[in-house]
C-alpha cells in the first residue's frame, strides 16, 4: 500500500508540473493563453506524442529506438517525391513501407543478431539519415496538393486535424497495450524477458513487432510533419529522438522496462511541448532546447530513483513491523 | 564469467585486426594510384590522429563495460571554449589548459551521475550529449569561431622533427595510455570492473571511484581531441565533434574491445582508428561526394559491429561446448 501511495504521488507530481508550467507561462507572456496558441501547442504535442508512443513501447520492452528521427526523415523524403508527382496514396504507402522496413531491420538486428538496442538503432539512425541526404542531394521538395496538406494542417470544426489523429492513435495504442494479450506480452517481455520466453511467449517476435510499429509510427509522423510544413528535407526530425525519450521518461515510464505506458507518455509529451513552446514565446534561443531536454531527462531519473528509494524504505519498515508483531 | 586478466587475453584479437588493416591498405593501393605514397600516408596519420584520441576516450569507457556517447559534444564544446578564450586575449597555453579542464569537468559530470548516482550510463551520456551540444551552440550563438594565430595552430598544423605535431601528440597519448592500462593498478582495476563490477567490488576494489576516474579521463581525452581538431581545421565549430562518438565506437569495436568490457585495449583501438581513417581516405580518393562517403562509412561500420557481435556469439557458443 505504501509504495502504491508514493507511486500515486509521483504520478500526480506530473500533473502538478503541467499546471505549474501552464500557469507560469500564462503569467509571463500574454501570447501564451490564446486559443490559437493552445491549439498550436496541442498540434505540436500531437506529432511529438505519436513519436513518443513508439519510444515508450521500445522502452517498455527494455530497449530504446534512437533511429526514429532519421527514419521519419528518410520515409517522408522518399514519400515526398511521389506526393509531388501527384500520387498521394502511392506516396503515403511508400513512406509507410519504408518506415516499417527500417523498423523491422532494427528489430531483427536486435533479436536475431543480438546487437544492443542502442547500437542497432543508433546505427540505423546514421544509415537512414545518410540515405536521406543522398536521396535528396541537398535539395528540398515543397508544395504538396491540398488534399495531402489537409492531413497535417487542415481543420475540422475549428480543431486541427492533427488533434483528431492523435486522439485516434492514443485510443488505439492504449487499447492495444492495456487490453490485449499482445499488450500484456509487451510488458512481460520488458520486466523479465527470460521468464516470459520460458513461459511460452515468443519474445523475439514481440520485440521485432515493436520496432516495426516504431518504424511505422515514425513514417506516419513524418508524413504528417511534411504535410504540416508543406516541405520535405533531409534534416527534418533530428530533435524528435531526444524529445521523445524525454517525454517518455518525464511521463513516468522508467528506463528499466516493464512499467509505464502510452497514456503517461501523453502527459510527458504535453509537458515537453509546453516547455519548448513557452521557451519560444519567451524568446529563449532555440539553442537552449536540447540542454533543457537533457536536464529534464536527468531530472526524471532523479525522481525515479527517489521514488524507488522511498518505496523500498517503506516496504522495509512495513515488513519489519509485521515480523515483530 | 570472470575474465582472467593477463596480457595474452588482451592482445588475442590484435593479429586478426592487423590482417584487416593490411587488406584495406592492399585494396586501396591496387585500385588507386594516389594511395600508396609517403605523402598520403602522412596525410592519413594526420587525419587519424584526432579519431585516435577520441577513440581512446571511448575505449576506456567501453573497457568498463559502459559507454560515453557525449564524446563528440565534449569535443565541440572544448574546441569552442578554447577558441573563444584565445580570441578574448587569453594566452594560448592557458586557454588550452582550461579547455582540457572543461573536458575533465564534463567527464566528471557523467562519471558522478553514473558511478555515485547509479544511473544508466546510456541514458546519462546520451542526455549529456544533448546538454553539452546545446551549451556549445549557446556560447557561440551557433556561429563558428574563426581562424587563430600561428602559436595555437602549431598544435594541429605544425610539424616537429619532420613529423606533424598532431601525430606526435597522438603517439604520446598512445604510449601513456598503454602504460596506464597495462602497467598500473588503476589499469588492471579498469579491466576487472569491466569483467565484473560485482566481483570487483567483492574483491575490495572501489568500483565507484574507478568508474568516476575513467569518465574524467575520457572527458580529458575528448577535450584534447576537440582542441587539436579546432587547431587543425583553424576554426571551432559548435558542431565540429558531432559524429565522432560513432566513429570512436566503431574504432573500439574493430580494435577488439567488445561492448561487454574487460577485454581488448588501447593498441587494438589504435589499429581500428587507422582502419577507419584509411577507409575515409580511400573513399575520398575514389571521388565519392561527402554524403555518400558518410553513408558508406556508416554502412561499413554497422557491418563491422554486426560481424563483431556475431563473432562474440560464435565464440561464446564454442566455449559453451
Amino acid at each position: 500500500m505504501a509504495s502504491n501511495n508514493i507511486k500515486l504521488l509521483i504520478k500526480y507530481a506530473r500533473f502538478f508540473i503541467l499546471i505549474l508550467l501552464f500557469s507560469g507561462f500564462s503569467l509571463l507572456s500574454p501570447h501564451f493563453l490564446t486559443f490559437q496558441n493552445q491549439m498550436n501547442i496541442l498540434a505540436q504535442a500531437a506529432l511529438l506524442s505519436m513519436v513518443s508512443y513508439g519510444m515508450t513501447l521500445a522502452i517498455v520492452t527494455g530497449g530504446i529506438d534512437l533511429s526514429m528521427g532519421s527514419v521519419l526523415a528518410l520515409s517522408s523524403c522518399i514519400a515526398a517525391s511521389f506526393l509531388k508527382s501527384g500520387n498521394i496514396i502511392g506516396g503515403i504507402l511508400i513512406g509507410l513501407i519504408i518506415g516499417f522496413l527500417c523498423g523491422s531491420i532494427n528489430g531483427l538486428s536486435i533479436t536475431k543478431i543480438g546487437l544492443s538496442p542502442f547500437i542497432a538503432t543508433y546505427g540505423m539512425d546514421w544509415v537512414a539519415r545518410g540515405l536521406a541526404y543522398v536521396y535528396m542531394g541537398g535539395t528540398q521538395i515543397y508544395g504538396f496538393s491540398a488534399v495531402f496538406r489537409f492531413l497535417g494542417s487542415g481543420q475540422f470544426l475549428g480543431v486541427p486535424a492533427l488533434i483528431y489523429e492523435m486522439a485516434i492513435m492514443t485510443i488505439v495504442l492504449v487499447f492495444v497495450t492495456y487490453k490485449t494479450i499482445y499488450g500484456r506480452n509487451i510488458y512481460a517481455t520488458g520486466s523479465n524477458k527470460t521468464a516470459t520466453r520460458l513461459s511460452g511467449v515468443n519474445t523475439d517476435k514481440i520485440i521485432i513487432s515493436i520496432y516495426s510499429i516504431n518504424g511505422l509510427l515514425s513514417a506516419i509522423v513524418g508524413l504528417l510533419y511534411i504535410s504540416r510544413l508543406n516541405a520535405a528535407e533531409a534534416v527534418i526530425g533530428t530533435d524528435f529522438t531526444l524529445n521523445s525519450i524525454a517525454a517518455t521518461l518525464i511521463g513516468g515510464t522508467p528506463f528499466s522496462g516493464g512499467e509505464g505506458g502510452v497514456a503517461q507518455t501523453f502527459i510527458g509529451a504535453v509537458i515537453m511541448t509546453l516547455l519548448t513552446n513557452g521557451m519560444n514565446i519567451l524568446g529563449i534561443s532555440s539553442y537552449w532546447q536540447n540542454a533543457v531536454v537533457g536536464f529534464v531527462i536527468l531530472f526524471s531519473l532523479f525522481i525515479e530513483k527517489t521514488g524507488k528509494v522511498l518505496s523500498e524504505k517503506r516496504f522495509e519498515s512495513v515488513s519489519k513491523t509485521s515480523i515483530n508483531a | 564469467m570472470v575474465n582472467l586478466i593477463n596480457s595474452k587475453n588482451k592482445f588475442k584479437k590484435v593479429p586478426g585486426i592487423l590482417f584487416g588493416l593490411l587488406a584495406v591498405v592492399c585494396i586501396f593501393s591496387i585500385t588507386t594510384p594516389y594511395f600508396f605514397t609517403l605523402n598520403n600516408f602522412i596525410n592519413i596519420l594526420e587525419q587519424a590522429s584526432i579519431l585516435v584520441i577520441a577513440s581512446f576516450a571511448m575505449t576506456l569507457t567501453i573497457l568498463l563495460g559502459k559507454i560515453d556517447m557525449s564524446i563528440g559534444s565534449i569535443m565541440s564544446l572544448t574546441g569552442v571554449v578554447t577558441g573563444l578564450m584565445i580570441h578574448n586575449g587569453m594566452p594560448v597555453w592557458i586557454s588550452v589548459f582550461l579547455g582540457v579542464v572543461a573536458g575533465a569537468l564534463l567527464g566528471m559530470f557523467n562519471g558522478y551521475l553514473i558511478s555515485y548516482q547509479g544511473f544508466d550510463f546510456w541514458i546519462v551520456t546520451f542526455s549529456s550529449m544533448g546538454i553539452i551540444q546545446s551549451l556549445a551552440l549557446v556560447i557561440t550563438n551557433g556561429a563558428t569561431v574563426p581562424g587563430f594565430g600561428n602559436d595555437f595552430r602549431f598544435l594541429g598544423d605544425g610539424s616537429l622533427f619532420g613529423l606533424p605535431v598532431i601525430v606526435l601528440i597522438a603517439s604520446g597519448i598512445t604510449i601513456l595510455l598503454v602504460f596506464l592500462t597495462l602497467r598500473t593498478t588503476f589499469g588492471s582495476n579498469v579491466y576487472s570492473v569491466g569483467g565484473s563490477e560485482q566481483i570487483s567490488k567483492y574483491a575490495g576494489i572501489n568500483t565507484e571511484a574507478i568508474v568516476f576516474k575513467t569518465y574524467i579521463l575520457s572527458g580529458i581525452l575528448a577535450g584534447i581531441a576537440g582542441i587539436v581538431l579546432a587547431s587543425k581545421v583553424n576554426s571551432a565549430s559548435p558542431i565540429a565533434g558531432s559524429g565522432y562518438e560513432f566513429d570512436a565506437i566503431a574504432a573500439t569495436l574493430i580494435g577488439g574491445t567488445p561492448f561487454e568490457g574487460g577485454r581488448g585495449g588501447i593498441v587494438g583501438t589504435l589499429i581500428g582508428a587507422l582502419i577507419i581513417a584509411i577507409l575515409m581516405n580511400g573513399l575520398n580518393l575514389y571521388g565519392f561526394t561527402p554524403p555518400i562517403q558518410f553513408t558508406l562509412i556508416g554502412f561499413i561500420i554497422v557491418l563491422i559491429i554486426i560481424i563483431d557481435v556475431l563473432n562474440e556469439k560464435y565464440k561464446a557458443k564454442k566455449w559453451g561446448k
